[in-house]
């Protein structure tokens, strides 16, 4: 081989690595730009020797190989399940504030307090059974009281429409992030495999699905997803969205009141109810306040609810009393013309919203002695339901059983803070490993920076040497003329 | 819509951070309102203990109320008694007097008036009030039992009257704090009520019967009737007794309601009200910590190896 040759070649290598290392070099500088990029994974050159043997012309050299992703699934997987942890919890959290806020248990505050009121002052009519301001006070608490379950319960009527509306909210942005994950996808099968941008967007699409409904991600060559939920239902298959919908949920089959309020449904593209398989994320955690928690005070189409099971056991126990009792002994014996209070009993969910005082019961009327022919044997039976045990609230009182339901939702939501609190760090913790794994090191790119400029430096020094060995050579031809 | 961070370490910080600041707030609360306890959330296991020693708190409070209700009604009876047993002394002298050997006719005709004055007395006390409730009418208070008959010579039963009301101590105990004033004045053979034959103690009767006896000018009747009214005294001072009975009743009914109240509300504070104490320090605490977790994140300034490259 000649020593033209030879040089040529060698230059051709260097001319090589010059553009192997530019190109190093403007990856590295793509890794800084987006080093504040949500879900931006660094991407590597793999830089490959070329064939290196100068006895037949191979002049060796560096050559850009393809680009390397470093997203780790496993790390991004790990934020899924934290996120939808922690969107539970947050969801949780704060519609359970405001069921909370519905059932208060501050000093002369909701149905407590009504209670309170209502038994001393049937109390005091005790003391002067035939007081007409005692009885007039006793209907005016009685009114209270009823007045106190109504409020109550629309509260937390209030607090289940909010939650609904959060519920629908949510289905609006599961399906809007599906709508942008499938175009990311459509994107990538056009032609867009390998664009880190589009992936950046693809995952942290899918990290903030993913705090608001538990999804399983499939990963295709391409780097386009399918995404389902946890038994299979289908969000995003390719580049179509399978929307979800949230609707009322039908009474179920032999239900008693059909009226009840309903819980909430959540229905796949296919119209299957997939509720069973929304097991966290914020959806999860609204729908476990909407079709559980709220439906314990209120009641739904399978159960009366603990506020509405109050109500009817307090005006049950009031009435029977009242109902035996007499205005006067006569001759002849005047009856109470009907019990204190009414509700609607047909519908076992609607007590506590519907109580009131009877109409046909006045003040005037309100019987006082009992059968016996006590005199103020009623108001004495009345009081004595304050510290009684009710076999339909479970064995316990009025009062009690009221705080066992208010202890309940507080309970529910001291451990949605607790698991708030864990998730935020569960969560810290898993993005900081996939941090690590994938996320852009302004330290590595510094080190890449000067190795891929010292080489860069290198080799250009070399070009230099090449340059001047070529025009020695060239000198040394014999001038012709 | 939540967007993701970029910067985990800084999540983290915020996740501390929020802690303090929770602890902070529950500190403050609680010092602002003194209570440890003011949603259900912040104490689950102890509300249901709260409300019901709320609820036994006002029922005790209504207790000491009514008891003090029915006191002047007990005392008013009692007085009412003493009253009667007073205007029976005054008849017995007068039917003493006209039982006498040398009491004439006239001289008896001349005390019928006293003792119709006497009688009418004593219907007057039968209907003795307290704040417009008749206390001898049992179950019929908003009106009186007897009234005097036209003519002034005996009594007239307006209704028959169930048994009076009783009070309930804190415990829930009832105490009898009345009687009738048929069971006063009317006592009927068999002591139940409305024989319609009066006892030989029967006050109204008693009493009648001496104004009859004088009327009629016969001195075997009046020694009668004077035989009847010192038992229809006796019969009164038994009455009253029960009055006693009654008054020591409520009295030890008041003690108990108080002393059980200073229990109740102990216990409530114990359960409810906030450690101010334990509350400033919780609340310093915290603040330090906030304090110290500011500091430390200001100093951690973010470098890489950029800021060292020429």
């Amino acid at each position: 081989m000649s020593s033209v040759s030879s040089l040529n070649s060698t230059l051709l290598g260097a001319s090589s690595a010059l553009d192997a290392f530019q190109y190093a070099l403007s990856v590295t500088q793509n890794n800084i730009d987006n080093a504040s990029t949500p879900d931006y994974a660094t991407q590597t050159v793999d830089l490959q020797a070329a064939h290196f043997n100068p006895t037949v012309g191979d002049g060796g050299g560096v050559s850009d190989g393809p680009l390397l992703d470093s997203r780790d699934l496993l790390a991004e997987s790990d934020v899924w399940q934290q996120a939808g942890l922690q969107g539970d919890a947050s969801a949780q959290l704060s519609a359970l504030t405001d069921v909370q806020n519905a059932v208060p248990v501050g000093t002369g505050a909701g149905i407590p307090a009504a209670l309170n009121t209502f038994f001393s002052d049937v109390s005091a009519w005790s003391a002067a059974p035939t007081s007409g301001s005692a009885q007039q006070q006793v209907i005016a608490d009685a009114s209270a009281l009823a007045q106190s379950f109504q409020t109550t319960a629309a509260a937390v009527a209030g607090a289940s429409i909010s939650v609904t509306q959060n519920i629908g909210d949510t289905v609006d942005q599961i399906n809007q992030l599906t709508t942008q994950i499938a175009a990311v996808n459509g994107e990538i099968q056009d032609g867009g495999a390998g664009d880190e941008g589009l992936q950046a967007t693809l995952y942290s699409s899918l990290e903030t699905l993913s705090g608001l409904v538990n999804i399983n991600v499939l990963q295709h060559p391409g780097g386009s997803v399918d995404v389902t939920l946890s038994s299979g239902a289908a969000l995003v298959m390719g580049s179509r969205q399978y929307a979800l919908t949230a609707g009322n949920a039908p009474p179920p089959p032999g239900s008693t009141d059909p009226q009840a309020p309903p819980d909430i449904d959540i229905q796949a593209a296919d119209g299957s109810v997939v509720n069973g398989q929304i097991t966290s994320g914020s959806l999860a955690g609204l729908l476990q306040v909407r079709n559980a928690t709220i439906p314990g005070l209120i009641g739904d189409a399978s159960q009366p609810g603990a506020l509405n099971t109050l109500a009817s056991t307090l005006a049950n126990a009031v009435n029977s009393i009242v109902t035996t009792g007499f205005v006067s002994q006569g001759p002849p014996p005047v009856q109470a013309p009907s019990g204190l209070f009414t509700f609607n009993a047909g519908s076992a969910s609607s007590a506590a919203s519907t109580l009131a005082v009877d109409p046909n019961m006045t003040a005037s009327q309100l019987p006082a002695i009992d059968a016996a022919g006590v005199a103020n044997g009623v108001p004495l039976d009345i009081g004595d339901l304050a510290n009684s045990t009710q076999a339909a609230l479970g064995s316990v009182g009025f009062t009690t059983f009221y705080g066992n339901t208010a202890a309940q939702v507080g309970s529910q939501l001291n451990t949605a803070q607790s698991n708030q609190t864990t998730t935020a760090q569960t969560l810290a913790q898993a993005q900081s490993m996939r941090q690590t794994v994938s996320g852009v090191s302004l330290d590595a790119e510094a080190a890449n920076v000067l190795q891929f400029q010292a080489s860069y430096q290198a080799v250009a020094k070399m070009v230099g040497t090449l340059q001047t060995l070529t025009q020695s050579l060239i000198d040394m031809i014999p001038d012709a003329s | 819509m939540n967007i993701p961070s970029i910067n985990p370490n800084f999540e983290t910080f915020l996740s501390n951070l929020q802690q303090i600041e929770n602890r902070m707030s529950t500190a403050e609360q609680q010092l602002s309102s003194g209570l440890r306890v003011s949603v259900a959330s912040d104490d689950p296991d102890e509300i249901s203990s709260i409300l019901q020693l709320r609820a036994q708190i006002a029922g005790v409070q209504q207790t000491q109320e009514n008891l003090s209700t029915v006191t002047p009604q007990v005392e008013s009876g009692e007085n009412a008694i003493q009253q009667a047993i007073q205007v029976l002394d005054t008849a017995t002298s007068l039917a003493t007097e006209a039982s006498g050997s040398t009491s004439s006719a006239s001289q008896m005709a001349d005390e019928v008036p006293q003792v119709q004055g006497l009688l009418q007395q004593l219907v007057s006390l039968s209907q003795t009030a307290v704040s417009g409730q008749y206390i001898f009418s049992g179950d019929m208070s908003g009106q009186p039992q007897y009234t005097l008959a036209v003519g002034g010579n005996s009594v007239q039963q307006m209704f028959q009257a169930g048994a009076p009301p009783q009070v309930a101590d804190s415990n829930g105990v009832m105490i009898s704090i009345g009687l009738t004033a048929q069971q006063i004045f009317d006592d009927q053979v068999g002591g139940g009520p409305g024989t319609g034959n009066p006892a030989p103690d029967n006050v109204f009767a008693a009493v009648s019967g001496l104004l009859t006896a004088l009327q009629a000018g016969n001195s075997a009747s009046v020694q009668t009737a004077l035989s009847n009214i010192q038992a229809a005294s006796a019969h009164l001072n038994d009455e009253s007794s029960f009055y006693g009975a009654a008054q020591n009743n409520l009295s030890a009914a008041n003690n108990m309601a108080s002393q059980t109240l200073i229990q109740l509300q102990q216990q409530l504070s114990n359960e409810q009200d906030a450690d101010a104490a334990q509350s400033s320090l919780d609340l310093t605490q915290a603040t330090t910590d906030e304090q110290a977790a500011m500091s430390a994140q200001a100093m951690l300034k973010p470098q890489s190896l950029f800021d060292y490259l020429g």
